[in-house]
């Protein structure tokens, strides 16, 4: 939250704080661009209109044209109350404004309606991303895979050549479990299972006629 | 409030979500703010500056509204009009009148008495 004057400033943190909420406070326009520029930016704001440096007006309009800002929402707190200074506001990019002095009640239940979109919003983010991830384990597995024509290995990253079964768990969701198929049993289970048999029944070699 | 009284005890506590602490913590900001503000304002009116009065007036109102000061509160935005609208002559005769309705303010929320309205 931004604003010059100390006993709105204190008292927006003050209730904020009661309310539940982390409050990152500032005096001017300038520090409150910066504040919502910084890496772990909060996602919602509350600027006083009218303040030494960047309005808040100004400011909203500076965030709406950063990416990754785009989604911030911006409370402008204003002693104006005429229909073009609402409209000025919500033009320069605000989401909401609210008239100075407020009603304790009323600033509550505009936070909240911001909580809820700010959720929203983050909620939407961390499915994008989930899904952006798994789209990468996806394309991962659609590109040109050279395979050896003889042992079926893969040539996997650093020129390592891997077994089929272990290069797609390590790049996939997937995972093996192992059994034979019906032409393996004819022509390798088989064969071997005969060849054991005949091992046995052949007689001791100091036996032999 | 009576029509003498300069603020409205009642109203600033509906203001700050009815926390006496809060409250009294903001009435000595205000006491501690307002004098030099108000030199600030008296120095941009001498100066003839209207934006600079009408960046006092406003800082002011805002202060002066939360803690139930109605009568300053709106003297302030007719300052901060007229200083808006560079009407100096209009400046010089409300600076007076809002000077000492902001003196009666801090009189008497400097005075301990208003705390017994809490």
């Amino acid at each position: 939250m931004a604003d010059d004057d100390r006993v709105a400033s204190r008292l927006l943190e003050s209730v904020l704080t009661r309310w539940g909420y982390e409050v990152v406070a500032v005096g001017d326009g300038d520090a409150a661009l910066a504040a919502l520029s910084g890496g772990d930016h909060p996602p919602m704001a509350i600027l006083d209109w009218m303040m030494p440096g960047l309005t808040g007006l100004e400011v909203c309009q500076r965030v709406r044209q950063q990416d990754g800002l785009s989604h911030l929402y911006l409370v402008v707190l204003t002693s104006k109350d005429s229909t073009e200074d609402l409209v000025a506001a919500l033009e320069a990019g605000a989401d909401d404004h609210l008239t100075k002095p407020f009603q304790p009640a009323e600033l509550r239940a505009r936070v909240r309606v911001g909580e809820r979109v700010a959720r929203l919003h983050q909620s939407l983010k961390d499915r994008v991303t989930a899904l952006e991830r798994a789209l990468a384990d996806v394309t991962r597995l659609q590109g040109l895979l050279p395979i050896c024509m003889y042992c079926k290995k893969i040539r996997a990253d650093g020129n390592y050549w891997q077994q089929v079964d272990g290069y797609i768990a390590e790049h996939s969701g997937a995972t093996f479990t192992h059994g034979i198929c019906p032409d393996c049993r004819e022509t390798r289970v088989k064969p071997e299972i005969e060849r054991i048999r005949q091992s046995h029944q052949r007689p001791p070699a100091g036996e032999r006629p | 409030m009576t029509d003498s009284s300069p603020v409205d005890i009642a109203a600033a506590l509906q203001n700050v979500d009815r926390d006496k602490d809060l409250l009294v913590e903001l009435v000595h900001a205000f006491c501690e703010d307002t004098p030099v503000r108000v030199r600030a304002l008296g120095e941009a009116v001498g100066a003839g500056d209207g934006h600079a009065v009408a960046r006092q007036a406003h800082a002011l109102r805002g202060s002066l509204s939360i803690l139930g000061a109605r009568r300053a509160a709106e003297l302030a935005q007719a300052l901060e009009t007229a200083g808006r609208a560079g009407d100096l002559p209009q400046v010089g005769t409300l600076s007076a009148g809002f000077v000492e309705e902001t003196e009666k303010v801090l009189r008497a929320l400097s005075d301990p008495g208003w705390l017994a309205g809490l």
